[in-house]
């Protein structure tokens, strides 16, 4: 599904990602943990395209459409949720209304609700942004931190989530600093100076 | 049409833009030629095109909120979605314009034609100059999608107007 060969990138004089290597299959359950500033988001900005890496190629399967929540997601601030959710959704794929909002119940969001995104707490603005990482069938997705300022109820959601994603065949990386305890992963990597090494499960 | 740029418009955004340009009367009354609110009359165009320059300006800072996300989903292609849209709201910005001034002021004097033969090389002349322009002002705003709220986007595209009306204007279309 995702296959990333001799990945370099630095700023400036910062080399943050050194001949990184990373193979990742359908169904597959990945895990990146790492310090801070470790190059994880750089990462996951490189696979979305946001960033260019220096050396080195990703290559995806055909049939990949990248969903994905990196650092803290932007909104269209004065609109609400299902203005922002919709108008995402429409870029390239058709809104399915009915699961979108089903993910909303699901993690406690009411869809309903006409406020502007700008008024949302850290929580709830996280939710919106793995609602939009999922909310078009993806099949690659990519969490960064994802259970930042959710309350321990939407973390088990959020788990059960991502279960049901493998289980459609969809693949998932994760990085993070804690380990879901409800989550199987098929593979755990620690980055550290700027190289992804795997560790046991 | 499958644009980020385009799909973030809403109906507020043309009733905002054709007010814009019933402004033009407004401040400059209705004792003018086409050719000269065009050309000569730099206030009209010059302020006009600079209220467009800033919608558009707020448009893309908006969506700079959203790159990651668009980025995301569009991938590589997001460059070409901006310079369609920069395209189309050019000449969706022309098209309105003119008409609006032919609307309004009619078209040119037959005695002015037979006077001053050159006036419509001028009027095509300006437009392809103008239209040439508003799509590169435009494209200089849309860098503002990869840096948020940076000023000096739209701060260049106004100056460049500006040049554009006050100095290079009288010097291309001498007064007849």
């Amino acid at each position: 599904m995702l296959i990333i060969n001799n990945l370099y990138k630095s700023f400036g004089p910062n080399s943050v990602l050194i001949n990184l290597n990373l193979k990742v299959n359908k169904a597959e359950l990945i895990h990146i943990k790492g310090y801070n500033g470790s190059g994880k988001s750089t990462l996951f900005k490189i696979i979305c395209d946001i960033l260019e890496p220096n050396e080195g190629h990703i290559t995806f399967d055909q049939d990949v459409r990248i969903g994905a929540l990196i650092e803290n997601p932007g909104f269209l601030e004065r609109e609400n949720l299902e203005y922002n959710l919709k108008y995402l959704s429409n870029l390239i794929n058709h809104f399915d209304e009915q699961k979108v909002k089903e993910l909303c119940e699901r993690l406690n969001l009411d869809y309903s609700n006409r406020s502007a995104l700008k008024t949302y707490s850290v929580g709830m603005r996280q939710k919106v942004g793995i609602i939009q990482a999922i909310m078009e069938n993806q099949n690659l997705i990519l969490f960064d931190e994802p259970t930042r300022g959710l309350d321990e109820e939407s973390v088990k959601e959020f788990s059960k989530i991502v279960n049901e994603l493998i289980n459609q065949n969809k693949s998932v990386i994760i990085a993070s600093h804690d380990i879901l305890d409800d989550l199987n992963y098929t593979k755990i990597y620690i980055m550290k100076d700027g190289s992804l090494y795997e560790e046991g499960v | 049409m499958n644009n980020f740029v385009l799909k973030s418009f809403k109906k507020y955004d043309l009733v905002l833009f054709f007010l814009n340009l019933f402004l033009i009367p407004l401040f400059c009354g209705m004792n003018l030629n086409f050719a000269s609110i065009l050309i000569y009359s730099h206030f009209p165009a010059y302020a006009t095109q600079n209220i467009f320059l800033i919608w558009y300006y707020k448009k893309i800072s908006s969506l700079s909120e959203i790159n990651n996300l668009v980025i995301t989903r569009y991938r590589n292609s997001v460059q070409n979605k901006i310079l369609v849209s920069n395209l189309f709201c050019t000449f969706v910005y022309q098209f309105s314009f003119l008409t609006f001034l032919y609307l309004f002021y009619g078209s040119l004097d037959a005695n002015l034609l037979i006077s001053y033969p050159f006036i419509v090389r001028y009027i095509v002349q300006y437009i392809c100059i103008s239209c040439i322009l508003t799509f590169f002002e435009t494209c200089i705003i849309s860098f503002s999608f990869y840096n948020k709220n940076n000023i000096y986007f739209i701060a260049a595209a106004i100056a460049i107007n500006m040049i554009f009306h006050y100095v290079a204007v009288p010097i291309i279309f001498p007064v007849f």
